[in-house]
């Protein structure tokens, strides 16, 4: 099994700005860590910070039970949110860089290099410009730099931003793969729903400061939140405030917060006295809702476009 | 990887991208050609030969055209004389640079020539029209031909000319200083450009995660700076084929590119760190180009004062600032006109900046690579983040 890596009490200002304010994190071998939070809530910064890219005000970062050095980082993999590649470079001299800047030697990293490219389908772009790449291609590339020198650790920093269904589907197996080989893992994303059933474990950001952290199930377990579902769009009035309230509306249905003592069935009851109700279930939070909660926030912080500014 | 190897595998991949590059070799290209035409023409036209003048005139007297083939002859020069058929044919034949010069013989002879051009051939007609009338008053005065023109025949002076190669030199050192002037300009952009994609893309990220900024910052310059020696050695090889064949260079010219080729090295150094550094500063590549211009004005700046001459004063004075050093000293040593003093205080000025901006160039690159989103002024940059 792999060392676990530990960030200890993480705090960063830019200017005035607090960017981190004593975030802890503990990245152990074998599981999924999701770094989650809305847009502009310190995870990328934590992870430049875990790189040793930037240098924090406070706190340190631990591998294996020590302060985390330039070799330890050189076996990590580190794949930025934007594509992160020379465009104007061949697909297989690009990764062959990578290898050999991580210490690998020429024939190693090139043989490396062929490898991860058969593996994500692109044994045969090898030759190719990445400029010449669709955008998925071109994300695969970025994925096998993180991942050419078989790294211990493999960071993603939003790995699933632009990506179709079937590249999520594609790199999520990767993912997997990684961590059932008793490496460690850890990925950030503002899109909470989309990560959902990949991440274990999970530190929730916002503003710079923990606002959620542990195991998935134990957090949707603790919660004394729940939520009936139904396929059909409920208005306002149907249901009276003091038993649920309407928190999203989409084509395929609604989706209800109940009251703390609302008893489920009364108030499927009130949404079948307007419409036909074909599927309903109760349910504990999604993590958008778990973070909503936690943070007091509307959804409007997790729908809002990313903002120009500083990457934090 | 360490400092070293990270800085060496990053310049590495600079050559070899640069090598796969059709710009790359264009410049290569026109260097060379451009270097070769220099070798090559002057020997084809010939160059040291002597000049040939052409003269209009009207109403000539019959020995005028010996008198100013003597009196060229002093200069090395050749006459070809046509006659006219009046003045206004010479006077627009003159303006048509059909003739470089005119005469119109009469009681007081004129002179026609455009204004500022062709001092020697001027003088060299004065004296065959002063010789002629000299003659005309000599026989006026009762002496035959042939006495007059034993009186006449006593040997012109000769023309001993000091340091025959300055000319030679001083071209040279204009070449020397337009190709150095170019490829500082072309390489520096290249540095910025390059930072600033690696930058936006976020390339700098991933590589930042493996090598410390500073090996990230001199691997490009190393590998900027092995093209631009490449590029270079482009427009020296027919130099060193004309040296290989037994041909010459202007005296002094040869030690001057060898010389002004180590402060080449100096400048591209202190240039490319700097642009590197600066390149930083912006979100996308676009504004690399302004992000440079301070660097850029210098050079420019630089390069618009050596054409007063490399042995100006103001140039005197340039040649110890190490921005404007790499232009003026190279010059200045293919001019022939830099002193030792002069030599010794450039290098140590030069090689002082290149330390200091090094370091400059180590805190502000370090610092801005990593702060994305918007343009960065350099005195945020500089200032303590807390």
């Amino acid at each position: 099994m792999a060392p676990t890596l530990l960030a200890k009490g993480i705090s960063q200002r830019f200017g005035s700005r607090v960017v981190l304010d004593n975030v802890d994190l503990e990245v152990p071998p074998g599981r999924v860590i999701g770094l989650l939070g809305p847009n502009g809530a310190g995870k990328t910064t934590l992870m430049r910070i875990l790189f040793g890219v930037l240098a924090p005000d406070d706190g340190a970062v631990e591998w294996d039970g020590r302060p985390a050095g330039d070799a330890d980082r050189r076996a990590w993999g580190y794949m930025p949110q934007e594509r992160g590649v020379y465009r104007d470079m061949r697909t297989r001299d690009f990764l062959t860089f990578v290898a050999r800047l991580h210490g690998l030697d020429k024939t190693t990293g090139r043989s490396r290099a062929q490898g991860l490219l058969d593996q994500l389908g692109l044994g045969d772009r090898g030759g190719d410009k990445i400029l010449d790449l669709s955008g998925g291609m071109a994300q695969r590339v970025q994925l096998a730099a993180a991942m050419v020198h078989e790294p211990t650790l493999l960071v993603l920093d939003e790995p699933f931003a632009g990506l179709d269904p079937v590249a999520t589907d594609f790199l999520s197996r990767v993912l997997e793969e990684h961590v059932q080989a008793g490496r460690n893992l850890l990925l950030s994303s503002h899109q909470l729903d989309l990560v959902e059933d990949l991440c274990e474990t999970i530190t929730l950001l916002h503003h710079g400061t923990v606002v959620l952290q542990g195991d998935v199930r134990d957090l949707k377990a603790q919660s004394a939140e729940r939520y009936l579902r139904v396929d059909v769009r409920v208005e306002d009035d149907w249901v009276s405030p003091h038993l649920a309230e309407v928190t999203e509306r989409t084509v395929g249905g609604s989706r209800l917060r109940l009251a703390p003592a609302a008893d489920p069935g009364v108030v499927l009851d009130a949404v079948r006295a307007h419409a036909a109700v074909g599927s309903f279930g109760v349910e504990a939070p999604t993590l958008s809702e778990l973070f909503l909660a936690a943070a007091g926030e509307s959804r409007d912080v997790l729908d809002a476009d990313r903002q120009p500014g500083v990457t934090t | 990887m360490k400092g070293l190897g990270g800085a060496r595998l990053v310049a590495a991949r600079e050559i070899t991208e640069a090598f796969r590059r059709k710009s790359f070799w264009a410049i290569v290209g026109i260097l060379f050609l451009g270097s070769t035409a220099a070798m090559v023409v002057p020997a084809v036209v010939g160059s040291g030969g002597s000049t040939t003048y052409t003269v209009s005139v009207v109403g000539r007297t019959p020995t005028f055209d010996q008198q100013l083939t003597a009196a060229l002859g002093a200069i090395d020069a050749r006459v070809k004389v046509h006659d006219a058929p009046d003045a206004a044919t010479v006077r627009q034949v003159v303006h048509d640079r059909k003739a470089d010069v005119g005469v119109i013989f009469g009681d007081q002879p004129t002179i026609v020539v455009r204004a500022g051009q062709h001092q020697q051939l001027v003088a060299a007609t004065q004296q065959a029209l002063a010789i002629g009338a000299l003659s005309s008053r000599l026989e006026q005065a009762g002496l035959g031909p042939g006495d007059v023109a034993r009186a006449l025949a006593s040997p012109g002076a000769t023309i001993e000319r000091v340091d025959p190669g300055r000319s030679g030199r001083v071209a040279g050192a204009f070449a020397i200083s337009l190709v150095l002037y170019l490829l500082l300009l072309t390489l520096m952009m290249q540095v910025a450009n390059g930072t600033a994609i690696e930058k936006a893309n976020r390339i700098s990220e991933v590589l930042l995660a493996i090598v410390r900024p500073g090996a990230l910052l001199f691997g490009k310059v190393l590998g900027v700076t092995a093209t631009g020696v490449v590029a270079l050695l482009g427009g020296l090889v027919p130099v060193i084929v004309k040296l290989g064949l037994g041909g010459s260079l202007p005296n002094g010219l040869g030690g001057a590119v060898a010389v002004g080729a180590f402060w080449f090295l100096l400048g591209l150094t202190l240039y490319l760190t700097l642009a590197g550094a600066l390149g930083a500063l912006v979100e996308r590549q676009e504004e690399a180009g302004s992000a440079v211009s301070p660097l850029m004005a210098v050079l420019i700046g630089t390069f618009i004062v050596l054409q007063t001459g490399p042995d100006s004063p103001v140039a005197a004075v340039l040649a110890y600032f190490p921005l404007s050093s790499p232009l003026v000293l190279p010059a200045r040593l293919a001019a022939g006109v830099a002193s030792p003093a002069e030599i010794v205080g450039s290098l140590v000025t030069g090689l002082l900046a290149v330390a200091l901006a090094f370091r400059f160039a180590t805190v502000v690159y370090g610092r801005a690579i990593v702060r994305t989103g918007r343009r960065l002024k350099l005195g945020e940059v500089l200032r303590p983040a807390r």
